[in-house]
């Protein structure tokens, strides 16, 4: 493997733990008040959080955490995204249908999140991030496929880094694997030269 | 290392209610021909709709998508010297934005995942394969054949199949309109007085390989490709056309090419007032503005997930046979930077062209090809 | 409750503004723009919305919006001229 991992945070079961370390918990509560609490514990007021899916929450969420651990400058054409997603967008692709099943006026702010690739806009406005999206819809995670898709897009200099993982939200479900990768450094042992 | 391994691609295809396969439906849209049409009572609560849609008659089972887009897909195989080779690594990719949606009306979620309808159409393959969707809104065409392209370019498969196929549903239609984003009659992209975009359905599909000899026609070569961000709004396009800018000059970055040597550019151009200007800057800030463009939407409508690839055969087609269709629908082009619109079909040769598609997520790609 | 302050509720709700209260929006303040309370072009097209599923209003022009939904004041006038 040509990359390694500059950072890792995973969110379920309300922890967020960051590179090994659970950093939040939240005991009581459904899916909705765990994204909201554990947001609001950042203290890094973003309006625009709130109007995210919970998908994107989750994705947002784990980037904000994710990031704020270490201090790294990037610049702005250097992150790819790549993310593996179990359920699509089918969380609020079925709140959206339920709007037309009841024949009420759809929502253009709940329609717009029937993408599951938005999750990355949103990370990239947030970071002014304008690299490489790439989102594979499958029904598990593999981190050493992930890897290897990472992997891809830094061997081939499309970017320096990479952050992604597996995401899933649906209904009271949830589970993100978030990783931070760069390529990694050929060392040199000193008796060689 | 990546990059050494020269890609191929070739062997497209199309079904659309344009034609049943590329041939038809190129000779109809060279023929001045649409799939759009005023629909009525398409779907529960709306009275009329301009859109492409195939005849309900042409599915038997209750996956119309599973049924043309697995009809494209064998297309491809006729116009390949297909041997089966067990040693031989294929690649399966389905671009789509919304897959078997229809199938969430009732509730059925599993059926709903694109995943489901990629497994449909992969048991379908004379190959055994690695089955892969992407889902990036309407960039996923161009975002499957770019993945699909860097993992031959690795030399991680030898092979792949790339289809883009979605529906013309309920589901997408009232979320488009609650944008205000339909026009009521034939859309026109890049005219002065476009006014929304139509919807429609399709799929196509092409190959991409590392062996030129797989294909019957002679297939292009794929040069490079890219996408980025506009990292500025969810839903609305760039107003500078920033990453729409950043794609088209990475692309041409790892294609080693300039944009002079572009002959030929199939835009996305939907018909939307934001999106058309938001192109118009991003190729007069290229130098692309004398360059020949086009828009296939008005003869496809916008058929997202499937709408880049499908654009992409037809460009193809063109480099074959040496013609260029008009912007069907453009009558005055009037974007507030000018670009070279065809309104007139242009018997020309073109060596490179450009493929470029932008989409929801503030996302953007493009892709060249070349004749070898 | 007076319709601008049943407004100030449904947008707060709608358009999930969690950081106000229904007291942070002056009835004359805009909503857009940069002295407005950070509303965008989907906020904007959710009112439309809310004036037909809440107020019974139909706004069949988002270009007419611009004005219309400048204020509370402007949302209110026009709920009041339009309303079955």
């Amino acid at each position: 493997m040509a990359i390694q991992v500059i950072s890792s945070c995973s969110i379920e079961n309300g922890n967020i733990v960051v590179n090994g370390k659970t950093v939040f918990s939240f005991e009581s509560g459904d899916f909705s008040e765990f994204l909201k609490a554990a947001f609001k514990k950042l203290d890094s007021p973003y309006p625009k959080y709130y109007k995210m899916d919970k998908l994107c929450q989750l994705a947002f969420l784990g980037s904000e955490y994710l990031l704020k651990e270490k201090s790294l400058f990037f610049g702005d054409d250097e992150v790819a995204m790549v993310f593996f997603n179990g359920q699509s967008s089918l969380d609020s692709d079925s709140k959206h249908q339920q709007l037309i099943d009841e024949e009420a006026k759809v929502s253009p702010a709940v329609f717009v999140y029937t993408l599951p690739n938005i999750m990355m806009g949103e990370i990239a406005i947030r970071n002014k991030w304008y690299g490489e999206n790439l989102l594979i819809l499958k029904p598990s995670f593999n981190f050493e496929e992930w890897a290897t898709e990472a992997d891809l897009l830094i061997s081939a200099e499309k970017a320096t880094y990479c952050l992604g993982g597996w995401i899933d939200a649906f209904q009271e479900n949830y589970r993100l694997r978030l990783y931070l990768v760069e390529a990694a450094e050929i060392k040199m042992s000193l008796l060689t030269i | 290392m990546a990059g050494k391994i020269t890609v191929f691609v070739g062997g497209e295809n199309i079904i659309s209610p344009l034609g049943w396969g590329i041939q038809e439906t190129f000779s109809n849209a060279e023929n001045g021909k649409t799939g759009l049409r005023e629909l009525a009572q398409p779907f529960q609560g709306i009275e009329k709709l301009h859109a492409a849609k195939f005849q309900n008659s042409s599915f038997s089972t209750d996956s119309a998508i599973a049924e043309f887009a697995g009809e494209s897909c064998h297309g491809n195989l006729e116009e390949l010297h297909f041997t089966h080779q067990p040693e031989e690594r294929w690649l399966f990719v389905l671009s789509t934005t919304k897959g078997d949606i229809a199938h969430l009306k009732s509730g059925d979620v599993m059926r709903a995942n694109p995943y489901y309808l990629m497994q449909q159409l992969q048991k379908e393959l004379p190959f055994s394969s690695e089955g892969k969707v992407i889902s990036c809104a309407c960039i996923s065409g161009l975002s499957a054949l770019i993945y699909a392209a860097d993992k031959i370019a690795a030399d991680q498969v030898d092979h792949a199949l790339v289809i883009g196929a979605d529906l013309l549903s309920e589901f997408t239609t009232l979320g488009f309109e609650s944008f205000f984003a339909l026009d009521a009659a034939q859309c026109k992209p890049f005219d002065r007085h476009r006014n929304g975009l139509n919807l429609g359905e399709a799929a196509a599909s092409v190959v991409l390989s590392k062996d030129k000899n797989l294909f019957k026609s002679k297939p292009f070569q794929y040069l490079g490709g890219a996408t980025s961000n506009d990292a500025n709004h969810i839903s609305g396009p760039s107003r500078t056309g920033e990453g729409l800018y950043r794609a088209v000059s990475k692309a041409l970055k790892y294609s080693g090419k300039h944009a002079d040597d572009i002959g030929f550019i199939s835009a996305h151009g939907t018909g939307t007032l934001f999106n058309d200007e938001m192109e118009a800057k991003a190729f007069s800030r290229l130098g692309l503005e004398k360059t020949p463009l086009n828009s296939l939407k008005g003869y496809f409508g916008h058929t997202l997930g499937a709408g880049s690839l499908v654009e992409l055969a037809m460009t193809m087609r063109s480099m074959r046979v040496g013609l260029l269709l008009k912007t069907f629908g453009c009558i005055n082009p009037g974007t507030e930077t000018e670009l070279n619109v065809l309104k007139e079909n242009l018997e020309i040769d073109v060596k490179l062209a450009l493929k470029t598609a932008s989409g929801f997520g503030g996302c953007n790609a493009a892709v060249l090809i070349g004749k070898q | 409750m007076s319709l601008q302050e049943e407004i100030k509720k449904c947008l707060i709700e709608q358009l999930s503004l969690e950081d106000l209260k229904p007291e942070d929006i002056t009835d004359d303040q805009p909503l857009f723009g940069e002295e407005g309370i950070g509303l965008d072009s989907i906020d904007a097209l959710e009112i439309i919305v809310i004036l037909d599923n809440h107020f019974g209003v139909v706004l069949d022009n988002p270009e007419s919006g611009k004005e219309v939904f400048k204020s509370v004041n402007a949302l209110a006038d026009y709920i009041v001229k339009n309303r079955p």
